[in-house]
This record gives C-alpha cells, sequence and structure tokens, in this order.
C-alpha cells in the first residue's frame, strides 16, 4: 500500500466530515464574496418578491443536487445521497453568508426576519454552489474521488446542464447590479446585435478553438459549423435563458417592455456565455 | 463532431449504435431550435434597428385616486414615457396651495414604461388642487 492509500485508510469518519466541511465553507467563501460585498445583493434581500425568492431557493435544490452528481464532496452511492450533500451545501453557504454579512454590518439584530432571511437566502444559492465546486476545484490530487469524478462518462446532457451552471454562476455576480439595465438602456440594437455575436465567438473560441486545458478541437472530417451548431449555439440560448430567468428573478424582467427585455437578456448574456463556457472547460 | 481532449474519442462510424444514433439526433434538435430562436433574435433587432430609429423621451404624469393616512394625503401618480428613448434621473415635482409641494426622482424611466410613485402632502383630502409636472431629466 502506498503511502497516500496509507493515510486515506487512516481517516477517519469525524476527519472527513471536517475535512468536507473545511472544504465546502471555503469554496462557498471563495466563489460568493465578489456577491457578499455588493449592496445590491443586500437590497434584494428586502425588495424582492418573496413568491420569487422561493421559486429561487427552491429551484436550487434539484440543481445542486444534480451538480453534486457530477461534482459533488464524496462519490456517492444513490441521489438521495447527493440530496443530502446538496442540503449541506445550501447550509455551509447560508452559514457562511450569515457569517460575512454580519462581520460587514449587512445583518443587525434591528432588522425585520423577513430582511435577514431574504439576504441570507439570497447568498446561499451562489455560495452553494462554490461549496460544491471545491471539491473538484479545491479537493487534493490524493483523493481518489477526485480521480472519479475525472472518469465519469459525459454526455450531451450532462455538458449542456454544466454550460446553464457556468451561465448562472457568473451571470449572478452581474444580474442584480444597475450597470446591466444601465448598458441596455444605452445602447443601440447594433451594439446588441455586436454583443451577442461577441459572446457567441466567445462561446465558440474557449471551447474549440484557443486549446484551452478542457476544451475541445473539432474533427478534421466535419466542418467548423458542425460543432457550432450542435454545441456552441445551444450553450449560448441556454445562458440567455438562464440570463432572463435571473433578470425577472432580481429586476421584474417579465414587467418591462419586450425591447429593454430583449437588451438587457443579451447584455447579460455576455457574463452568462463566458461563464457557461469556462465551465464546460473546467468542470 | 467535437471530442473532449481528456476522454475517448467516440465512435462516429456508420455502424453507430442506437444509443449513439439517439444521442445524435437529440443534438441535431437541440441545433435546429437553437438555430431558429437565434435567427428570430437577429430579425427583430435588425428589425427595430432599421424600422424604429432614435428618438426622445416623451413624459408625462396622471395623478390617481388621494388617500389619507394619519395627517397626511398621499397621492398616487403613473409616470408613463411614451416616447422611443429612456429617460434618466427623471424629476416629477408636485404642490398644492394649502401644503407645499415635494419632488420624486426617478432613476430610469425606460421607452414604453411606466413607474409609480406617491406624494405625501399634509392636511386633508378636500385640497384638491394637486399639480404634477415633470421638472428635468436626462439621457442614461
Amino acid at each position: 500500500m502506498n503511502k497516500p492509500a496509507a493515510a486515506r485508510t487512516r481517516r477517519t469518519k469525524p476527519d472527513k466530515a471536517l475535512r468536507d466541511f473545511g472544504r465546502a465553507f471555503g469554496g462557498a467563501l471563495i466563489f460568493s464574496l465578489p456577491m457578499l460585498m455588493t449592496s445590491e445583493f443586500w437590497q434584494l434581500g428586502f425588495t424582492i418578491d418573496p413568491l420569487k425568492l422561493l421559486v429561487f431557493v427552491t429551484l436550487a435544490f434539484p440543481v445542486l443536487t444534480r451538480l453534486s452528481i457530477l461534482i459533488g464532496f464524496e462519490e456517492t452511492r444513490s441521489w438521495t445521497e447527493d440530496a443530502v450533500d446538496a442540503a449541506f451545501a445550501l447550509l455551509a453557504g447560508a452559514l457562511v453568508a450569515l457569517i460575512l454579512l454580519a462581520c460587514f454590518g449587512a445583518l443587525t439584530p434591528d432588522m425585520s426576519a423577513r430582511e435577514i432571511s431574504g439576504k441570507i437566502a439570497i447568498q446561499s444559492v451562489p455560495a452553494a454552489i462554490g461549496a460544491l465546486l471545491a471539491r473538484s476545484q479545491l479537493g487534493s490530487t490524493d483523493d481518489d474521488s477526485i480521480d472519479a469524478i475525472d472518469d465519469k462518462q459525459e454526455t450531451y446532457g450532462g455538458e449542456m446542464f454544466v454550460m446553464a451552471v457556468g451561465a448562472l454562476f457568473l451571470g449572478l455576480n452581474v444580474a442584480p447590479t444597475e450597470e446591466v439595465l444601465l448598458i441596455a438602456y444605452r445602447v443601440s440594437p447594433w451594439h446588441i446585435l455586436a454583443i451577442s455575436a461577441l459572446s457567441l465567438g466567445i462561446v465558440h473560441a474557449f471551447v474549440f478553438v484557443v486549446g484551452f486545458k478542457g476544451g475541445s478541437k473539432v474533427e478534421p472530417d466535419r466542418p467548423w459549423w458542425n460543432a457550432f451548431l450542435r454545441f456552441t449555439l445551444p450553450g449560448y440560448m441556454l445562458a440567455l435563458a438562464v440570463s432572463f430567468y435571473l433578470l425577472w428573478t432580481f429586476h421584474d424582467a417579465g414587467e418591462v417592455p419586450i425591447r429593454l427585455m430583449v437588451f438587457s437578456t443579451i447584455v447579460l448574456g455576455l457574463p452568462a456565455s463566458v461563464g457557461a463556457a469556462a465551465a464546460r472547460l473546467i468542470l | 463532431m467535437a471530442t473532449r481532449k481528456k476522454t475517448k474519442p467516440v465512435n462516429r462510424e456508420p455502424d453507430l449504435p442506437t444509443g449513439a444514433q439517439l444521442g445524435e439526433k437529440i443534438e441535431w434538435v437541440a441545433a435546429a431550435i437553437s438555430a431558429f430562436l437565434y435567427l428570430a433574435l437577429v430579425v427583430y433587432l435588425v428589425g427595430i434597428g432599421l424600422f424604429s430609429p432614435p428618438g426622445a423621451p416623451q413624459l408625462s404624469v396622471v395623478i390617481g385616486e388621494p388617500r389619507r393616512l394619519g395627517g397626511a394625503v398621499l397621492v398616487p401618480f403613473d409616470l408613463t414615457n411614451s416616447g422611443t428613448a429612456t429617460a434618466a434621473d427623471v424629476v416629477v415635482s408636485a404642490s398644492n396651495q394649502t401644503s407645499g409641494g415635494g419632488d420624486v426622482v426617478f432613476a430610469y424611466v425606460p421607452a414604453g414604461s411606466v413607474r409609480r410613485g406617491t406624494m405625501v402632502f399634509r392636511g386633508d383630502k378636500s385640497h384638491t388642487d394637486f399639480q404634477f409636472f415633470v421638472t428635468s431629466f436626462r439621457t442614461p
């Protein structure tokens, strides 16, 4: 038995639980810190429609469960274990949000229960994604479970799901800010067309052209547009769908004129596309 | 076909197994739906780019039904932008002969949208001589 394997054998259950919690806490902290320090997120705690907040947190659970199946804290045997891990990630995310927001003075005892719970609930979702990402991105190289992630067979649906999570994560960083709408207010349809073309170009280049680690290459016997149509375009439309959902949640996108709705969705679609492409490469 | 560098290349030879054929069909269905939606988006953007030239905001205020709350009268109003451009920092001023006036500032009023506000006056509902008007705005 080699040395790392022996070390793994000696690792007790409490040690493992402590290690998993430490990773989850660290991942939540790293990935959610920019959002925890953004005042628009604090305001959303009491301005967001409670029903939308409920939808946001409820939808997060199956997404986190699926993400746990792909890259969770540990190698699991059933989806119920992944559901438990998703709940654990949400708990870690909520704890990070509670501690950090309290440290920043964004949570005080004189606030209403709705404001406090709203602020923590919004932050707990991106933090929980970070907690789950911690395993694949921050896990040590002598960890058996990391190898298991690499060995999992890719599927088209799985790739699209990972792209959607990437779009959700990076889109979440930007969606509540006023700048998304400000850009949409200022620009012409031609600017929006350019942003859309740029977003598509970035997704395709990141995944297929520039040769990033984890990227793909177009097979020489097939034209470039084959991969573009089957992977890049659906990935981009998925990023736009995620962007629209985020704008609906944070800015009432369904209640603004259609022109502004389209413009702001495509504007937010740029960071969401970058997130989708990056997730496709990293995860 | 695209394959990832880290994984084993997928067999795409003519004798594809049924599962792979189904997978490829799903990929092409997703491609067709995405292409249709994207083309619709491009047609829409080109259409408004060609046929909806930039204009100016056109702002108007409509006063709602006043209601009494404690020693004050709350007067709701709708601010409508029926123009073709967004107005920023829109100041709506209101006055009343008996209880003075005040301002409400709206950060943005996009073209074709309505924003709602409320002005608070001292006094009672019998004084209905409220005057509401847009004082200023700027381009975003």
